[in-house]
């Protein structure tokens, strides 16, 4: 899956609609919805509600586009930040403590509780790449069995309860507006904008797409494949553990089970977004699109009532089509 | 389905290593089953047996099902999801009519692995990501079919749910089922494509096999079995759960590479695999047996599939390492 067209000609139109396709599909989409919920979508109001959901799939997103870029995947995203936001709240809140069922969590304090919780979750995301990597091992396999290893911790660690009562500090960074948009958004953005300069000017990111593309060649030419390979999945670790975060300040309440509809949406997202599976291909401001996208049409479906189950296969027929429609684009 | 006659027979003399090379997995077995009676007086009851023979059973229809999928070097993360849907189908016609439910039901499944295989096919879209998407429209649409459990309390599937001994009706079918499909593969055409393709899909296409066919009706062929372990469970349990099976899929990848199959397709053989699920499932009867936290036992449950995966890939790593002596003439 190599990008055959360097320069893009106004000849053909398939450079012109892989680059204008997605916008072009979200403008058509937006009037589309405004007439369909009788103009409800488009309030402001709905549009910053909008945003307010994207934030958390969108961190999500970010992180798994390095690890996709470098031809892996991490199916245990969603477990890592599950866990991440259990260990914010397990840790952090004296009240919390009162109610768990068992002790293996010491009360460390808001803040400390943050870093361990984020700490925890980049060691999570460095093991994902040193099984993978070093072993061998698909990234799918372990992941997917990190994912189901990680449902165990949290049950273990929670003693089953959930979390209802983490730190304040997570509410009150949910509920914080700044030009009537909630504070999260912007952590999302300004974690987006932050990747996005990470791709596009370091050393690193630079090397990532080179290696996604043919890990072969970026060995030969003295990139340190292995080592960047680990850090993409260390970062997608770490910018789950932030997912977590924005997680608890939106919800203020954590399961072992919560999240369990993210993952789908996650990879839904980023896949409509054009970053391919295979590595090497994709950006973040397309996944960003994608994430806003997705987002939309999953609130246009809750303003029509579809019910969230319909949703789950829309967003798989979303990942089928999308995925045709690029291959076919690009052959 | 190794096509070689076996070589522990052939030759002067008895060969051990090779012996114990080509029974792996059902020494592996015997050797369980023996620890397992040793550090449990329940564990060879009739119950126990009975109860892990039929557990076993819908296990091991899925892993037949990851099995075709894995020796077309495929994987099929929808298998558990699409289980669950045939569950429910067959849950919510039940009061119609066993039959008709039972068609409804398998007709739900070959339509998931048919909808899976033209993607693959003729989207080109890799079977992981394909399966993963079918995994989330089969929960999507087992959810709308029933947000809740179903009781089925028709006289016949609860004559079915009886045993004599050991022996239970879902661990009867699947053995019937395991049986057929190993004859047909072993003996089918189809069975010799679809290890060619397995071994390297453009040498399979140059040779005149028909790639995209067969991997089109090893998906279908996945998603009816998926839907058959669904009834079995139905079965079973006398109820269809939209959320059973959370984590089967890599259960049933797992059962597969512990019973020998090359994780990335063309070579395996069905009974191997079949005995691979009896292990699998004995492992988790006997965390039961000594009381491991359940908690715990996913966290075990993930060690395993990650150390017989990585054993797994030692293992092909081996195999290459050995033909790249052979084509330079080396000896060993």
């Amino acid at each position: 899956m190599t990008d055959a067209t360097v320069t893009p000609s106004i000849m053909n139109p398939r450079p012109m609609l892989r680059k204008f396709g997605l916008p072009a599909l979200l403008l058509g989409f937006v009037l589309l919805a405004t007439l369909l919920s009788g103009g409800k979508f488009i309030q402001p109001d709905n549009l910053s509600v909008i945003l307010f959901q994207s934030s958390i799939v969108g961190v999500l997103v970010i992180g798994i586009t390095f690890v996709m870029l470098t031809g892996g995947i991490d199916l245990s995203i969603v477990g890592i930040m599950v866990l991440s936001a259990i260990l914010m709240g397990a840790a952090g809140s004296e009240r919390q403590q009162m109610m768990l069922l068992n002790d293996i969590v010491p009360y460390v304090g808001p803040f400390w509780a943050l870093v361990m919780a984020l700490v925890v979750a980049a060691l999570l995301g460095f093991l994902n790449g040193v099984i993978s990597i070093r072993f061998g091992i698909p990234s799918f396999i372990v992941t997917l069995a990190m994912g189901l290893m990680l449902a165990g911790v949290a049950l273990m660690v929670t003693g089953g309860s959930p979390i209802y009562y983490p730190p304040d500090f997570y509410e009150v960074f949910g509920e914080t507006r700044i030009f009537g948009i909630v504070a999260p958004v912007y952590a999302f953005l300004g974690l987006a904008v932050l990747c996005w300069w990470v791709l596009k000017s370091t050393r690193f990111g630079v090397s990532i797409y080179a290696l996604g593309g043919n890990p072969h060649a970026s060995q030969l030419s003295g990139i340190p494949v292995v080592r960047y390979q680990i850090l993409a999945f260390t970062i997608c670790g770490l910018v789950a553990g932030i997912a977590g975060g924005l997680f608890l300040s939106r919800t203020g309440f954590v399961a072992p089970s919560s999240g369990g509809d993210l993952l789908l949406g996650t990879i839904a997202a980023v896949v409509v977004g054009g970053v391919s599976l295979s590595g090497g291909k994709g950006s973040i401001v397309g996944a960003v699109v994608g994430v806003l996208f997705l987002s939309s049409l999953s609130n246009l479906m809750n303003i029509l009532l579809i019910s969230p189950h319909i949703q789950d296969a829309i967003s798989g027929f979303f990942i089928l089509g999308a995925i045709t429609l690029s291959n076919r684009l690009e052959s | 389905m190794s096509m070689n006659p076996s070589p522990a027979m052939t030759g002067h003399g008895f060969n051990w290593r090779t012996f114990v090379g080509q029974n792996d997995a059902y020494l592996a077995l015997i050797v369980l089953i023996v620890i397992g009676g040793l550090i449990s007086p329940e564990f060879l009851t009739t119950l126990n047996l009975k109860n892990l023979l039929s557990q076993s059973a819908v296990l091991g229809i899925l892993a037949a099902a990851q099995f075709m999928v894995i020796l077309i070097a495929g994987f099929d993360l929808s298998v558990a999801a699409v289980m669950a849907l045939s569950s429910v189908v067959f849950a919510q016609f039940a009061p119609i009519g066993l039959a008709p439910a039972a068609v409804l039901a398998v007709l739900s499944g070959l339509g998931c692995g048919a909808i899976t295989g033209a993607f693959v096919t003729l989207g080109r879209v890799q079977p992981l990501i394909a399966t993963l998407a079918m995994l989330g429209i089969a929960r999507g649409f087992a959810f709308t079919v029933s947000e809740k459990s179903l009781l089925v309390d028709s006289p016949l599937v609860v004559a079915m749910s009886k045993s004599w001994g050991i022996i239970s009706v879902p661990m009867v079918i699947w053995l019937v089922i395991a049986a057929l499909l190993s004859v047909f593969l072993y003996r089918s055409r189809f069975g010799l494509h679809c290890l060619a393709i397995g071994g390297r899909e453009q040498t399979a296409a140059l040779a005149g096999v028909p790639v995209q066919r067969t991997k089109f009706l090893v998906y279908v062929a996945a998603g009816g079995l998926s839907a058959l372990a669904g009834i079995v469970l139905v079965i079973r349990t006398q109820s269809g759960v939209p959320h059973v099976g959370n984590g089967w899929e890599l259960a049933s990848i797992a059962a597969v590479v512990l019973g020998g199959t090359a994780l990335f397709g063309g070579e395996g053989q069905l009974p191997k695999a079949m005995a691979g699920v009896l292990i699998y499932q004995t492992i988790a009867n006997l965390m039961n047996q000594v009381g491991l936290n359940p908690y715990y036992q996913d966290i075990v449950r993930a060690i395993i599939i990650l150390a017989v995966v990585g054993v797994g890939i030692f293992r092909v790593r081996q195999s290459e390492r050995r033909v790249n002596r052979a084509e330079i003439g080396e000896t060993e």
